[in-house]
């Protein structure tokens, strides 16, 4: 294990804001932590990052236990908070520069390093600006060149594309997948599902400061009986047409509204055969069809009885 | 060291604010001194107007000392009243009051530590010749006293007169620039306590409140740097801040002022410089770690040195205060420093009864500095428990 995290409890006050969180992240994986605003991902992350107090329970980072005097680890580990952590003062060059030095000895090596980091988040035009200047995914992605110019272990990006457009976000992500490719083990903290499952191998879902469930996507999605999403132009349907399409084997949910028909159906097989089985059985025209997998959001849903997002 | 480098590329932000004090600062300074030039005209020629309060007219030793003063000195009498005195003083009909304390001559004869009370107008030329003239005639009965137990007050007074006589004209003339040179640097330090204080509080605020940053914090703290190691960078980066203002006064003293001589109040004023410097990195220190915001920083940081220095006599001095505000100033250290300056001016004699004055001002500021760490460590202490 890279990072073990065992009934970790952290209290603000009278909030409860971690709750027996139990974490475990393998070597050479993206292990996402995926939770509502609130949940508690960030102070999981200072708590293991000795950055916080915590209550109760231990916390293992490379086998050894964490501390804030543990500097041999704190070494291999490349961090991005989830507020840009700069100086106003300092150029793109002479942050990142700065924050690789504080890892590594050597000035040459810094200089290389840090070069490598700009090309690497692809700041070259930028390498002059002080970060009042960049734009909020520039900024982002400055953040994350500081954090890894050292080119740690074990990298751990906290919302690291909170408030940036879809374009930077997805350039991030590439970049982040490249890192693990590169050797890193990575942690990433989100509230997009999207991403989550984009990018991660296993996932945590986190909720009140408790792990709800862990597992790959795949897995986490066969935790519920919640098959996919089926939706179906279709026109002319009667009430008593959806209440027998009720009737259907594995059928949960029918919704009928603007000619569009939306049938959530349960796990099993052939479900989308049935269906079309009794459109075409009732003479019913029908256009366009597409079926959807069940999303994290759903698994939360499922688990929580509330949406991932509001 | 990446902290300490670091230090100084921060700066550069405050620079251009910095810079505009010290030109300012150096602009005003070369203007007092070549007042100070043109003024410049031997002491013999000149009778300086001083106003006296003699509650002690009796006595045959202040009889004499008074007879012999008037070879340097016209009196003018103003009456006893405060308010008359200082207006004199403020409207420059006369440079000096004397007051002479009821029974100074009997108590001064039997040995008991009497001073007679001065107020002298700060830029004014020849009052430090006034002082030594009155200190050696003083110090002169001083030495007979302790020669001659129970020497009688005719034998004193000619005595004294028979060695002030041959000794004081060449005296003075050896110090006749003692006195022009003391009051530029009493002038030239007092003001430049202000653009100390005014630069601390935007140099190091600045530099303060980034590391502050609760977010700032917790990106160094994650890395292999110790907290330790970190402080140690910045305290190392605010001692050179301000020893560079340091340097930077005494230079610029040295080079404006006509007397290139370092004489011990030289060195003193310099001491005190160094001390005030100490007191002014704890005010920072404390104002950064009250404050919220760079602007709020910057606020102080021109409010607060202009206040304080008004009030603790960087710009006027402090005899023409009233008593309440002195007594709010003397709670902040450059009441202390001000009062060193002054001190350190009229200085003749440097023997351990004029020096501990002096010192103890100088301890007044350390023991302020000190208190003043120790509470913004505490409030420093607070706000990061608060954050996290
Ligand atoms: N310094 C603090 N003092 C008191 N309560 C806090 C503090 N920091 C966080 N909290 C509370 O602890 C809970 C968890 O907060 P945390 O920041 O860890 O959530 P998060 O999952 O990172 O949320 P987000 O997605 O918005 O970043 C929240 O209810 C928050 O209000
Ligand atoms: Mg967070």
């Amino acid at each position: 294990m890279i990072v073990e995290v065992k009934n970790l409890v952290k209290r603000y006050d009278k909030l409860l804001a971690l709750d027996h969180l139990n974490l475990a992240v393998k070597k050479g994986e993206i292990f996402g932590l995926l939770g509502p605003n609130g949940s508690g991902k960030t102070t999981a992350i200072n708590c293991i990052l000795s950055l916080l107090k915590y209550d109760k329970g231990s916390i293992e980072i490379f086998g050894k236990p964490m501390r804030p005097d543990a500097y041999d680890i704190k070494k291999n580990i490349g961090i991005i908070m989830q507020n840009v952590a700069v100086f106003e003062e300092l150029t793109v060059y002479e942050n990142i520069s700065y924050f690789c030095s504080l890892y590594v000895k050597d000035k040459k090596e810094v200089k290389q390093l840090t070069e490598e980091a700009i090309v690497f988040v692809s700041l070259q035009d930028f390498t002059k600006f002080l970060p009042k200047k960049l734009s909020g995914g520039l900024l982002r992605r400055l953040n994350i060149a500081c954090g890894i110019a050292h080119k740690p272990g074990l990298i751990i990006l906290d919302e690291p594309t909170i408030a940036v457009d879809p374009q930077s976000r997805n350039k991030i992500l590439e970049r982040i997948k490249k890192l693990n490719e590169n050797g890193a083990t990575v942690i990433y903290t989100s509230h997009y599902m999207e991403e989550v499952e984009q990018l991660c191998s296993r996932i945590s879902i986190i909720d009140k400061g408790k792990v709800i469930a862990t597992g790959t996507k795949d897995e986490l999605k066969n935790m519920i009986s919640l098959g996919e999403k089926i939706t179906v132009e279709a026109y002319n349907l009667k009430e008593e047409q959806l209440d027998e399409m009720m009737r259907i084997s594995n059928i949960a949910q029918v919704d009928y509204s603007d000619n569009l028909l939306e049938i959530k159906s349960k796990k099993g097989k052939n479900n989308l055969i049935h269906i079309l089985d009794y459109l075409q059985s009732h003479d019913i025209n029908f256009g366009k069809i597409f079926t959807e997998m069940p999303t994290l959001n759903d698994v939360f849903l499922e688990i929580t009885g509330k949406e991932l997002r509001d | 060291m990446q902290v300490f480098k670091l230090y100084f590329k921060l700066l550069k932000s405050a620079a251009p604010a910095l810079i505009i004090y010290l030109v300012v600062f150096s602009i005003l300074i070369f203007v007092l001194s070549s007042n100070q030039r043109k003024s410049a005209t031997g002491f013999e020629e000149v009778k300086i107007d001083m106003a006296l309060v003699n509650y002690d007219g009796e006595h045959l030793l202040v009889q004499d000392f008074l007879e012999y003063l008037k070879s340097y000195c016209n009196f003018k009498d103003y009456g006893e009243d405060e308010n008359d005195l200082a207006d004199a003083l403020f409207f420059r009909e006369v440079e000096y009051i004397l007051t002479i304390p009821y029974d100074f001559g009997e108590d001064f004869i039997a040995g008991k530590d009497v001073r007679l009370e001065k107020k002298a107008i700060p830029d004014g030329v020849y009052n430090s010749s006034v002082d030594q003239v009155i200190n050696n005639y003083l110090n002169t009965a001083r030495i007979y006293l302790t020669a001659i137990p129970n020497i009688s007050e005719e034998d004193l007074v000619s005595y004294i007169r028979k060695d002030i006589n041959t000794e004081a004209e060449v005296s003075i003339d050896a110090n006749e620039n003692k006195g022009e040179e003391n009051g530029f640097y009493n002038q030239y330090f007092n003001m430049a306590s202000y653009i100390m204080l005014s630069c601390c509080l935007l140099g190091v605020g600045l530099i303060m409140l980034t590391f502050h940053n609760v977010h700032i914090l917790r990106r160094n703290l994650v890395t292999p740097m110790t907290h330790k190691n970190m402080n140690f960078q910045l305290i190392g980066g605010n001692l050179i801040f301000v020893l560079t203002y340091d340097i930077f006064f005494i230079l610029l003293g040295f080079l404006m002022n006509e007397n290139k001589s370092l004489n011990g109040n030289v060195l003193l004023f310099w001491l005190n410089l160094i001390i005030f410097s100490v007191s002014a990195l704890s005010i920072s220190y404390l104002v950064a770690v009250l404050v919220k915001s760079r602007q709020a920083n910057e606020a102080v940081s021109i409010v607060l040195p202009l206040g304080l220095s008004f009030i603790s006599g960087a710009f006027i001095p402090q005899f023409l205060l009233g008593d309440s505000v002195l007594k709010l100033a003397s709670f902040t250290p450059l009441y202390w420093f001000v009062k060193g300056n002054d001190t350190i001016a009229g200085l003749v004699n440097f023997n351990w009864d004029n020096l501990k004055y002096i010192y103890f001002y100088m301890l007044i500021q350390l023991g302020f500095a000190a208190a003043v760490f120790s509470l913004s460590l505490v409030a420093g202490k607070n706000r990061r428990r608060d954050n996290y």
